[in-house]
């Protein structure tokens, strides 16, 4: 079971989002992508849990948070959390903060788009690639 | 290496058998009546003959301390009971004891890591000291040559005040946590160490040369100032599994890398499976200077423990390798924290913990960017490794970013020793227990690698025998 | 001297994998082994070096006359048995020398046999040192299964698909170094190159869990030409 979050955090205020990934049972595979973008003064504060009981054998599951920040004023708290209760488990995250990469900027910018332009083209492509 | 089970007399007149000889050091035997009281804190201050303004700084900590409330995150505190702790222990001068009472697994250890017969009585507390002053005063000449300082806390604030005063308690205030506060008002022994500027110290500085405080440490408290250019690596603990009398340890370590500054810190810790050792580790890290914690938990109860550092100044590192290992009835609840202050400084955080036997390890991190802190760059990674069904193991990770430029990356990964890898050792001849411990061990290894060379081997060894036991 | 399986039945689960295979293993001779995909090479190979998953119902594997059929892997490997894993596993933080040195004395001359055999196998220096099979290629992992044989110096070898990823050059010099060996030895593959490097002194075929055809070289040609389907 996979899913797909998209979070546009584009306001000036405080953004609390929660998730978990609880296994009760045995055997079950779990997939969380969350892609977040932050602007405009925005605050955004993540908890992701992979929470997986004593019971739930041979569990599989991955969380991944990916958040672009992308003005001066915005910022973000992520909060990935692990709480394995057994150990016939694979259970990892991965959790990623950071700008838009200048390099791709430039390279957009050298195929004729302004800043704005080049921005807009990488943050679609970041929300939908999972 | 000194810490044993600190048992003295209840007299209150000085040894004669005192082998130290440092004319100007009056020392008593003595032993605080059990419960924090300012009775207590300054009958402490008063055996050391300590300066008023600490005395003060004692005191003001004992207000912190019994203003706030124990804290409910992290491990379970709710069975210490600060009123049956004695605060003020010295040790005696003479055997105390009777090495055929000294647990086997004691002495079976020991055994297998290789620590020789008279190491071995000092360490389960059968005799009080052992004989390094051959050692120690080489150690001393070499290192005077250069300037620098190492001795112990108590010394250090008797012949240093001024260079003290300067530097205690600014990294962690009494005020910090209820524990920092406690250490505070009660600490004892650790080490002080001061390098002047441009001086590199190729040896590790070791706990275990501080002859003049060989007491063991409960409330250590240690302080190290490294000048600008500077270079030490101090190393602490022992791998030897360390009974303590003392059940409760708080420790405050701080730390001060000035510009283009190098310290590594490595502690190995070992402590009996009664001790809760809880200690609040924190270096400030000025421009372009270096810190590096390695810390090694393998014992304890109770450890929480997360080295930090605040990067003050542009291009400053700091890096954080943790191993922890838990067995029956273990919690080690370890990480750490990196904040980053000023512009295009750097943190690595690598944790690694094992949980076998019923015990947990949890990690627990923080890295905060901070708005004026741009172009800066994090990276965490924390695997665990859960090698049966009753164990345990958790990440809590915070990673708050305050601005657009910089990045912070964060992986974990929980897995177990997998069958398959199982078997190809097995079929090269290893039994399951060789075959696991070698995969431990291999997990392990990027941050054994960080530790001094003895301690290595001791460490691989030593996690060989934890697993082996399985019991709590 | 010699490993014999005898009327083996193995399965996993419910389902049956191998049915009443029966063969000898000579010490100093080479046997092929080939079959479709799914024939159960693999699984055979497994359930000789004593893999959990597979579970013998009936008959036995006697190694020297000593019946190793109950016996835990390690205690198979100590006897002389070596198994060259068709994807070896990765170990982080754990090299070759380590591995050997966990159930060898001296160290020391490990290290310089190592690094000889590493020379002659033409793998990096450094290999003997990195963490075994992990960000390894495919090519490098069968050489690093040889180099083990040759540390261990094994009674009897099975080869698992040890030419799979393999360049000319490289099979070479792996059909040297199992031609040199004085094991007994079981090559196991579907291509027939390694086979006519080594002129094997008899070839089995495996379909569907049971053997077919016991036959002499003669057939690598054969089945170059037509495939299993005529078998």
């Amino acid at each position: 079971m996979t899913s797909t979050k998209i979070i546009r955090a584009d306001r000036p205020k405080i953004y609390y989002k929660d998730f978990t990934l609880l296994h009760s049972i045995p055997g079950a595979t779990k997939r969380l992508n969350i892609r977040a973008i932050v602007q405009n003064g925005a605050d955004l504060h993540i908890t992701g849990s992979i929470h997986i009981l004593p019971q739930a054998r041979n569990s599989d599951s991955f969380l991944d948070i990916r958040v672009l920040i992308l003005d001066e004023k915005s910022r973000a708290d992520i909060r990935p959390q692990l709480e394995i209760q057994t150990s016939d488990v694979k259970a990892s995250h991965a959790a990623t903060i950071s700008p838009v990469d200048p390099e791709q900027i430039f390279y957009l910018q050298a195929r004729g788009l302004n800043y704005a332009q080049a921005q807009k083209l990488i943050v679609a492509g970041f929300l939908s690639h999972a | 290496m000194s810490r044993f089970a600190p048992i003295s007399s209840s007299t209150l007149t000085p040894s004669p058998d005192y082998p130290l000889g440092h004319s100007d050091q009056v020392d008593y035997e003595f032993r605080s009546t059990a419960g924090l009281t300012e009775h207590t804190v300054r009958q402490i201050s008063t055996f050391k003959n300590e300066p008023p303004w600490m005395l003060n700084i004692r005191l003001s900590a004992l207000a912190e301390f019994n203003h706030m409330p124990t804290p409910k995150w992290g491990g379970d505190l709710s069975r210490i009971d600060f009123a049956k702790i004695h605060y003020y222990l010295k040790p005696s001068q003479q055997s105390v004891g009777d090495w055929d009472k000294v647990d086997s697994r004691i002495k079976k250890t020991f055994d297998k890591i290789g620590v020789p017969q008279a190491e071995r009585e000092m360490l389960a507390g059968v005799k009080a000291q052992f004989d390094s002053e051959v050692i120690y005063s080489s150690l001393k000449s070499f290192l005077a040559k250069k300037g620098v300082i190492f001795l112990g806390m108590d010394e250090g604030l008797r012949q240093y005040p001024d260079l003290v005063r300067q530097y205690f308690g600014k990294l962690v205030p009494s005020a910090d946590n209820k524990l920092a506060a406690l250490n505070t008002a009660v600490w004892s022994g650790g080490s002080f160490v001061y390098i002047p500027p441009n001086t590199q110290v190729d040896l590790p500085l070791q706990a275990y040369f501080r002859i003049n405080s060989p007491a063991a440490g409960q409330f250590e408290r240690t302080l190290i100032i490294a000048e600008e250019g500077s270079r030490v690596h101090y190393v602490e603990g022992c791998s030897a599994p360390a009974y303590s009398d003392g059940s409760l340890h708080a420790a405050v370590v701080e730390i001060f890398v000035k510009k283009g500054a190098t310290v590594q810190y490595t502690t190995v810790q070992n402590w009996y499976k009664n001790v809760y050792n809880l200690v609040t580790k924190r270096a400030r890290v000025e421009e372009e200077g270096h810190m590096r914690w390695v810390d090694g938990n393998l014992g304890s109860r109770l450890t929480m423990k997360y080295p930090s550092c605040f990067l003050t100044g542009r291009k400053a590192t700091g890096e954080t390798l943790s191993l922890a290992l838990a067995g029956s009835h273990q919690h080690q609840d370890t990480g750490a924290k990196m904040y980053h202050l000023a512009p295009e400084t750097s943190s690595q955080i690598l944790a690694k913990s094992v949980s076998f036997a019923g015990g947990r390890t949890s990690y627990r991190g923080m890295v905060q960017i901070n708005p004026a802190a741009a172009g800066c760059r994090s990276k965490v990674v924390c695997d665990a490794l859960i090698l049966d069904p009753r164990s345990r193991s958790d990440t809590y990770p915070t990673n708050k970013v305050l601005n657009s430029t910089s990045t912070v990356e964060h992986e974990a990964i929980v897995s177990r020793v997998g069958e398959d890898q199982l078997f190809y050792l097995m079929s090269r001849g290893l039994t399951e227990h060789q075959s696991e411990t070698l995969i431990v061990n291999g997990f392990l290894s990027p941050i054994i690698k960080q530790i001094p060379l003895e301690y290595a081997v001791e460490m691989n060894r030593l996690v060989d025998l934890e697993m082996e036991g399985s019991v709590g | 001297m010699s490993l014999i399986i005898s009327h083996l039945t193995v399965q996993v689960e419910s389902k049956i994998l191998l049915s009443n295979i029966s063969f000898e293993l000579k010490k100093g001779e080479t046997v092929g082994l080939m079959g479709p995909n799914g024939s159960g090479k693999s699984s055979l190979a497994l359930t000789l070096m004593g893999h959990p998953r597979y579970q013998i119902t009936s008959g036995g594997i006697y190694l020297d006359r000593k019946d190793i059929s109950k016996l835990p892997p390690d205690q198979r490997a100590k006897l002389g048995l070596f198994l060259g894993f068709q994807n070896p596993s990765a170990l982080p933080g754990v090299n070759v020398r380590q591995l050997i040195t966990s159930t060898h004395k001296s160290a020391l001359s490990i290290k310089r046999q190592a690094q000889k055999l590493a020379k002659n196998l033409f793998l990096e220096q450094e290999s003997t040192n990195r963490s075994l099979n992990l960000d390894f290629s495919g090519g490098e992992k069968k050489k690093m299964e040889v180099l083990q044989m040759d540390l261990l110096n094994p009674r009897y070898a099975i080869l698992d698909e040890i030419d799979s990823g393999l360049d000319l050059d490289a099979l070479r010099l792996i059909s040297s170094s199992i031609k040199k060996s004085s094991a007994g030895i079981l090559v196991i593959t579907h291509y027939p190159r390694l086979l006519k490097l080594l002129s094997p002194n008899r070839i089995l075929i495996l379909k569907s869990g049971t053997i077919v055809k016991f036959a002499s070289s003669d057939i690598i040609s054969q089945l170059e030409k037509s495939g299993y389907s005529h078998i």
